[in-house]
């Protein structure tokens, strides 16, 4: 390619740059023609350096030359280095600072800035720093248009792209000036305009790309690679510009052939010099030497990737993408042919002799060897890399402001050197303040890798700048060593809040408090409704009473016959067990209404009525289904306790509910498929109760590791039509933070109570504790979010002693339902109960009374009202019918009498119409 | 002179109207009566739900409909027992009242569980 265009360029431009004499061609001219040369690899100095110099030093010694022309002199002087050591033209440097100074026109500006850089790149021992470099900027700055092109002078409207390329320049020379650093937030706008600059490309339909100006395509487009190199060369936050775009400017300079021009011809060689060696893209140029490979002679498949004009490319690793032979199958795939180009070419036999015949076609793949280099393109500069051994106690001390990222990659192995890919990896940063911030670590491929872009991040890290630590956090159900380590520290420099942003959450001072109460949430209830006065409905009953005893005369008066009333034992008895039935259970709904006696379901009210089956309930307190070694079942008598339970648990939570655990697991559960089942126990007035506690219970601990996540799921209460006494059960899982169902590990969260009880008119009340059970405090996290959800309380034919099921969701801070990371809250006993009007339905055991679960306090009270009671998720709980108590209370004394009497009636109706069909014979007979 | 004679019309017609019933046989009196208690309870009720609301209105329309319901049964016991209506007349009086009482039964088990 070099030879090519010298080849050329002797052919057509020698004679007019090497003929003409430099002292009538100005000395634009004279640069262009011996940068051109320079680039090429042309020695013609010796020819050409005493005339031109001559021009040069008199110009450079002149006080009065033209900006352009100093300007001008001092290229040719880099070049043929007329002048040069320490004899600083003085003059000249003064013009210079006071035109950059007082330059109003972009051009002015242009040639004083980089005419300055040049002095400070050709004199050595100056100091030439401008002095005002932010006020020269921004006065250049100002010029720009919002379409990214720039304005000549600020009197100018018209803006031009070959202008951009200039102002570009300009700057980096304002900022390699600038005696202390230009304001990131101006290179940073100027960065965007640049961009926007690229949305102004032209483009041709085979990729090339190219600037098109009143100034001619090719001058415009080398003016703003010229313009980008030297901006990407003066800032040392990288420029990222799309590679496509890049590679279509390559093209289009090799595509355009050897214009005829001295000056398009100068442009377009500089511009590709530019392009291969510059700071934000680098096209290269891939070709096969040969294309034809003859087997049998054992050649090889030659490959040479070279830059734009020919020189040295980097070092590449060159892989097969894919092969494909004349008929478009693949004969090779993605094959991992691979190899080092150290030099320029390479060469490898990789075929194998299946894919001999015929033309293939070939789909390389490159690979930069160098890690630098690669994140050159993706990143942007990479400024620090720091490699971390975890076996050894070291910590990394990073600082980074708000422009940079935080790139995290990791691999994990398994012991046998397989590559591991963890279920969850977190990184969390902790200010000095404490205030937390949790980020996922994306497992992609065999990496895991994590690029905090702090740049969007200000908002959520609240400003604060400072010192971060570091922590990993990294765990799967299959691993034995989860991780949990400090990898270091980084000092963030971010921006200053705006008054808008918010502030940072307060932490509270003692660590330990999150753990602790919290403020009870308890919902409020509709206001009842207004009730009459008992007087208006006490009359109004006597006035029901009325048309009844008005119908009893009035049948006297009629002279009713009554005599068929049954009079036989069997018959009258049935009748009046019928009759007796239906009044009772009206009775009942007066005496529910009437609140007379109270509630039905209140135990003390209806003692009269159950005191016939009070002999039920001296059973023991462990039930012969159950097994003592890993369950206890308490239960406490309800006539005696169900009020102080009431009552005291208003106070003091839960003092005598001593039951550890625990659950109680009948043995006919054994069998189910989570490992811990609880079994509801109805008490006698229709109220279900579970009371699941898990936690710390004084010595006796039965789980060795308290790390169990209890998940309550799958319950089954019966059919709707159960009613009352239908059994009903439920299932609790346990799991581990990682969400593996078989699986505990060692250091997880205690378990907090969770209560779920229905009230009577209100709908259900879901009762979440959580809260510190002793000194185990494993938990670096509390940021749980509990939603009720799901919840399904049966039918309307249910009634009030219908099963009810309530699903709860613990969610993750990332939102993620299933899994909870050791980084969590802990997660609180399950207590289940169902309330009935007005008492308490507990039953805990009398003998475990003594012992106070010292650690219950209600932390979390929420309630579901009806109408919320189908939404969802993963906490379940379900109020299910006892099987100790089923005594025969006057409710379903009354409900058994009535089925009784329909009973009763179908018998008396059958014998009706068989008597009838008898007499009808008899008469007919 | 024409008021005396409108209200002695409406006398006839009364004692034509009460004369006519008494010749009712007595089984449709007790049913006419059944009915007349069902309704005047039922109205007791809606007076009582216009003079203090309709808080428990599951209560109030259960109330309310259990009336009427056994009085529309009765009703239609009657239209069956009745001997001059001839289009029942091969159905046995017993099993009319057995299909009143198991219809009252159907009735009553809805609205218990209607109460609330």
């Amino acid at each position: 390619m070099r030879l090519r265009f010298l080849s050329r360029f002797q052919n057509l431009t020698d004679p007019r740059l090497s003929m003409s004499s430099y002292h009538s061609k100005s000395l634009e001219e004279a640069y262009e023609a011996l940068k051109t040369l320079e680039i090429l690899g042309i020695d013609k100095k010796s020819d050409l350096s005493s005339a031109t110099c001559e021009n040069v030093v008199k110009v450079l010694a002149s006080p009065s030359s033209a900006l352009k022309d100093v300007f001008y002199a001092l290229r040719v002087n880099g070049i043929l280095k007329c002048k040069s050591g320490e004899d600083v033209p003085k003059d000249i440097v003064s013009k210079l600072q006071a035109d950059a100074k007082d330059a109003k026109l972009l051009l002015d500006f242009y040639y004083s800035v980089r005419g300055l850089v040049l002095v400070k790149e050709q004199f050595s021992g100056t100091d030439l720093s401008l002095a005002d470099a932010e006020a020269i900027f921004r006065s250049i700055k100002a010029l720009s248009q919002s379409d990214g092109r720039w304005r000549y002078s600020s009197n100018n409207p018209e803006s031009s792209t070959f202008g951009a390329g200039l102002a570009f320049e300009t700057l980096a020379g304002v900022i390699s000036l600038a005696p202390s650093g230009i304001d990131q937030s101006m290179i940073q706008t100027l960065k965007t305009g640049i961009l926007k600059l690229f949305d102004r490309i032209q483009k041709y339909d085979d990729g090339t790309f190219y600037f098109d100006d009143s100034e001619g395509s090719i001058s415009t487009t080398a003016s703003v690679i010229r313009g980008l190199m030297s901006f990407s060369a003066s800032e040392s936050t990288g420029l990222n510009l799309p590679g496509d775009k890049i590679v279509g400017l390559a093209k289009f300079f090799l595509g355009v052939g050897i214009p005829g021009d001295a000056k398009d011809f100068f442009n377009q060689i500089d511009a590709l010099a530019c392009l291969e060696d510059n700071r934000f893209s680098v096209p290269l140029i891939l070709s096969l030497p040969s294309t034809v490979i003859s087997l049998t002679k054992k050649e090889l498949l030659k490959v040479k990737v070279s830059t734009v004009l020919g020189s040295k490319a980097p070092a590449l690793s060159v892989k097969v993408a894919e092969a494909l032979n004349s008929k478009g199958s693949s004969v090779i795939n993605n094959q991992a042919l691979s190899l080092t180009l150290t030099v320029q070419r390479t060469s490898w036999t990789p075929f194998p002799r299946t894919l001999m015949l015929g033309s293939i076609h070939l789909y390389l793949r490159f690979c930069l060897m160098s890690r630098q280099m690669k994140k050159l393109t993706d990143v942007g500069s990479v400024e620090s890399q720091k490699k971390l051994d975890l076996t050894k106690d070291e910590a990394v001390s990073l600082s980074a402001n708000h422009l940079q990222k935080l790139r995290l990659s990791f691999q994990l192995t398994t012991p046998l050197g397989l590559v591991f890919k963890p279920h969850q990896a977190f990184l969390k940063l902790k200010h000095e303040s404490q205030v937390e911030h949790i980020f996922l670590v994306k497992t992609s491929g065999k990496k895991a890798e994590l690029v905090l872009d702090f740049l969007g991040l200000v908002e959520k890290l609240y400003y604060l700048s400072g010192k971060y630590e570091i922590q990993l956090t990294i765990g799967d159900a299959a691993m034995e060593n989860s991780l949990l380590t400090n990898i270091g520290y980084i000092e963030l420099d971010l921006p200053e809040r705006p008054e808008k942003a918010p502030l940072p959450p307060l932490q509270p001072t003692d660590p330990y408090s999150r753990y602790g109460p919290k403020a009870e949430i308890s919902h409020i209830f509709c206001v009842p409704e207004k009730l009459p006065a008992k007087k208006v409905s006490l009359v109004f009953l006597g006035l029901i009473v009325l048309p009844f005893i008005g119908f009893l005369i009035g049948l006297t008066r009629l002279g009713a016959n009554i005599k068929s009333f049954p009079s036989s034992i069997g018959a009258a008895t049935s009748a009046l067990l019928f009759h007796g039935g239906i009044g009772a259970v009206l009775l009942l709904y007066v005496l529910f209404w009437l609140k007379a006696i109270g509630s039905v379901h209140d135990t003390k009210g209806t003692f009269f009525v159950g005191s016939v089956s009070v002999v039920r309930w001296t059973q023991h307190t462990l039930s012969p289904r159950s097994s003592i070694e890993q369950v206890e079942i308490c239960l406490k008598n309800v006539f005696n306790y169900a009020d102080t339970v009431g009552s005291e648990h208003k106070e003091l939570p839960i003092i005598d509910w001593s039951c550890n655990i625990r659950s109680t697991i009948p043995r006919r559960h054994r069998n189910c498929s989570a490992s811990l089942r609880a079994i509801l126990v109805e008490d006698k007035f229709s109220k279900p109760v579970l009371e699941l506690q898990r936690g710390r219970s004084g010595e006796q601990d039965l789980f060795s590791d308290s790390s169990g996540v209890v998940s309550p799921s799958r319950c089954n209460c019966g059919s709707v039509f159960g009613g009352i006494g239908a059994p009903c059960s439920c299932e609790f899982g346990l799991r581990t933070p990682m969400g593996s169902r078989r699986s505990l590990l060692s250091a997880q969260p205690p378990i907090q109570p969770l209560r779920l009880r229905r009230k009577s008119r209100g709908g259900l009340v879901l009762e979440l504790q959580r809260g510190r059970s002793g000194e185990q405090d494993l938990f670096s996290d509390s940021s749980v979010v509990v939603s009720p959800s799901r919840c399904n309380c049966g039918s309307v034919f249910g009634g009030i002693g219908a099963p009810c099921s309530c699903e709860l969701g613990l969610r993750t801070p990332m939102g993620s339902r299933r899994s909870l990371l050791s980084a969590q809250p802990p997660i609180q006993p399950l207590r289940l109960r169902r309330k009935s009007r007005g008492g308490i339905a507990d039953t805990v055991g009398s003998e475990h009374k003594e012992l106070p679960i010292i650690d219950w306090s209600c932390n979390i009270r929420s309630t579901i009202p009806q109408r919320h009671r189908n939404c969802s998720a993963s906490l379940r709980a379900i109020l299910v019918e006892g099987k100790f108590s089923k005594p025969l209370d006057l409710f379903t004394t009354l409900k058994a009498l009535s089925l009784l009497g329909v009973f009763l009636l179908f018998v008396g109706h059958s014998t009706l119409s068989h008597l009838a069909a008898a007499s009808n014979k008899l008469k007919s007979a | 002179m024409a008021r005396s004679s409108t209200s002695k019309d409406a006398q006839d017609l009364f004692h034509s109207l009460r004369s006519a019933y008494l010749a009712t046989p007595k089984n449709l009196k007790i049913i006419d009566l059944y009915v007349c208690f069902a309704v005047i309870t039922a109205l007791i009720q809606v007076a009582y739900m216009a003079l203090v609301g309709s808080f428990p209105f599951n209560s109030f329309l259960s109330g309310v409909l259990s009336c009427i319901g056994t009085a529309v049964l009765a009703v239609c016991l009657r239209i069956q027992v009745n001997k001059e209506n001839k289009e029942f007349k091969d159905l046995a009086p017993e099993r009319a009242f057995a299909d009143f009482v198991l219809c009252n039964l159907v009735l009553h088990l809805v609205i218990i569980n209607f109460l609330g």
